[in-house]
This record gives C-alpha cells, sequence and structure tokens, in this order.
C-alpha cells in the first residue's frame, strides 16, 4: 500500500517548483543563513573578547601580585651583610636585590635565583628579569608606568633616589575592545624594609 | 490575500530562532562563567590582601609584646589573636642580640607567613628585616 502523503490540492502541487521559484527560495535560504552565521560569528568573537578581558585581568593580577610581594620585601638583608637594596628606579624600569635565603651574598644559585630582580614595563610587555635575565610574566598591558612617592605619600618624580622611594604605584592599561573605554589597573605597594 | 505559512516554512522559521537563541544563550552563559569566575578571583585576593594584613597585626603584637615585657625577648614565645573573621599567630625566637619572627595570617581559605628580623631601638624594636614567605 502506497504510504499517505497527504491531499493533494491545487495547481502548484502538481506542477512541481519553477526555476524562477527555486531561484527566490535559494536566495532567501542565502541571505537567512548568512544572516544567522553573521550572528553567530558576532557572539563569537564578543565571547572571545570576554575570555581575552578575563585573561588579562587574571594574568594581570598574578603578575602584580609577584611585583607586589618583591617590591615589599626588596633590601631584605637579615645577616645585615649582603648590601640588598633597591638599586635604580625610572617609569618602565626598577632594579632591586634581597638576600632572601640570608646567607649575606646576593649571588645567584641554582636553588636561590631570585636575590637580583629587575622589572620592565612597556607597552605589551611586562616583563620580570631574573638575574639579568628577562623572563615574561605577563604581555598584556596596552600602556604600563611606574610611579614612586615616599614614605608620607610625597610624589618623587619618574627618576627617584632609589633610597628615598618606599611607594611603588604600577599602573597598567589593559587591551579592550574598540570603542570602550580601557580598564586600569593600579596597584600601591610600600616596601617594608629599611 | 495571505495564505498560512506552509510547514517546511513554519520548520525554517522556528530553526532560526532556536540558532539565535543557542548562539545568544552561548554569550550569556559565558559571560556568566566569566563573570563569576572573575568574583571567585577577587575574592581570593581580597582574603590574600586581608590575611597579609592580619600577619602584619601578629608582627605588630609581638613587637609590641616584647616592647612591653623585654623578658619574653630572651626566650622563643608567641601571640596569638582574632579580629574580624581573620586569626594571626606570631612566634619569636632570640638570636644574638636580635629576635626573628614568623607571623602567620589566615581570612577564609587564604593563609599568608611572613618572616621579620628586628633589633632593639630606644624603648622599642624596629624592623631590620621583612620578607613573604607566601
Amino acid at each position: 500500500m502506497a504510504p499517505d502523503r497527504g491531499p493533494v490540492t491545487g495547481p502548484r502541487s502538481r506542477r512541481g517548483t519553477t526555476t524562477l521559484e527555486f531561484l527566490v527560495a535559494a536566495t532567501i535560504g542565502f541571505v537567512v543563513t548568512g544572516a544567522a552565521l553573521a550572528l553567530c560569528s558576532a557572539g563569537n568573537r564578543a565571547v572571545a573578547s570576554l575570555a581575552a578581558s578575563e585573561a588579562a585581568w587574571q594574568e594581570s593580577r598574578a603578575a602584580l601580585t609577584q611585583w607586589s610581594a618583591d617590591w615589599r620585601g626588596s633590601g631584605y638583608d637579615p645577616a645585615l651583610v649582603s648590601g640588598a637594596a633597591v638599586t635604580r628606579l625610572a617609569p618602565d624600569t626598577m632594579e632591586l636585590s634581597a638576600d632572601w635565603n640570608g646567607d649575606g651574598t646576593l649571588l645567584p644559585t641554582g636553588s636561590n635565583p631570585n636575590e637580583r630582580l629587575s622589572y620592565a614595563v612597556a607597552p605589551g610587555v611586562f616583563r620580570r628579569g631574573v638575574n639579568g635575565g628577562p623572563r615574561l610574566a605577563a604581555a598584556w598591558p596596552d600602556s604600563a608606568l611606574f610611579r614612586y612617592r615616599d614614605r608620607a605619600g610625597a610624589d618623587l618624580g619618574s627618576r627617584p633616589d632609589p633610597g628615598a622611594a618606599s611607594i611603588a604605584v604600577a599602573r597598567l592599561v589593559l587591551p579592550t575592545s574598540r570603542g570602550a573605554p580601557p580598564p586600569v589597573a593600579e596597584w600601591t605597594v610600600a616596601r617594608r624594609n629599611p | 490575500m495571505t495564505s498560512a505559512p506552509r510547514p517546511a516554512e513554519r520548520g525554517t522559521a522556528l530553526a532560526v530562532v532556536l540558532w539565535a537563541l543557542v548562539a545568544l544563550g552561548a554569550l550569556a552563559l559565558a559571560a556568566s562563567v566569566g563573570a563569576v569566575v572573575d568574583l571567585r578571583l577577587a575574592i581570593r585576593y581580597r582574603e590574600h590582601a586581608a590575611s597579609l594584613a592580619a600577619a602584619e597585626t601578629a608582627l605588630a603584637e609581638a613587637l609590641a609584646a616584647v616592647t612591653r615585657d623585654p623578658a619574653r625577648a630572651a626566650r622563643a614565645d608567641s601571640v596569638t589573636g582574632a579580629e574580624g573573621g581573620a586569626t594571626w599567630r606570631s612566634r619569636w625566637s632570640p638570636t644574638d642580640g636580635r629576635v626573628r619572627l614568623g607571623s602567620t595570617g589566615s581570612v577564609g581559605s587564604a593563609t599568608r607567613e611572613i618572616e621579620a628580623w628586628a633589633e632593639p631601638s630606644g624603648a622599642g624594636w624596629r624592623i631590620t628585616a621583612w620578607r613573604e614567605i607566601r
């Protein structure tokens, strides 16, 4: 028995589909499909932008947390003979040392490689150099700079005497989508060592 | 005169609408997950900052204790405390006229620990070396 295909009514069903009808239907199909794909593509771009923004914040937090600990402990010298200190400060770089293992020297060893540190910031760069060898900690900021203050909070300018600088401010401008105001992360950290 | 849409047209329209809903839903889900992750990280960061503050409170309390009672600086001792959800503890031991202090602060799941050295200065003590252990 033939399957029931429903009632056959009207001349269209008997004629089938004309070339013109097929072309119109195909065009409409292409337009609708293209619009749907464009919507998906816009959604994908938005999701990717959100993910990139989250990653930028998270990596910035991680990098600045590391920097904060280094700056707070800079000049750590429990043996009082190593000469650990902050040695150079500029808007885009800082150099510091700390006798983390308390052996009285700042010589790098395999187990203690972080006693002499430098930080360098620039658009797209946030580097933590260990013993002179730069190592990328994060590469997110659109722009970044350091500023310095004394213990009372007074601004010391862009290249202060390293001994006078007690507070450092790291300011990072993070990437953003076109047109939106860029998010700015600013961390203010005070040194603890004399 | 307009005729009712055929089942195939209704199906196509439904597919487009569902497709758009799925795309928008995925976008909303991604944004929500990102916001939740960021919120948790912010809370965790705040807990770590509070823990570090608690550890520094412990350090200050330890120095206050040996200032009030200098005899306590001559032997290993400790102080503990809690305030506003934070707990802290500081231990110290004498070494060559100085004291070596280890202070810990905890808030929530975050714990921070610092090590410091202090020497007598006038009627009190002053920190000569300070670092974060974790």
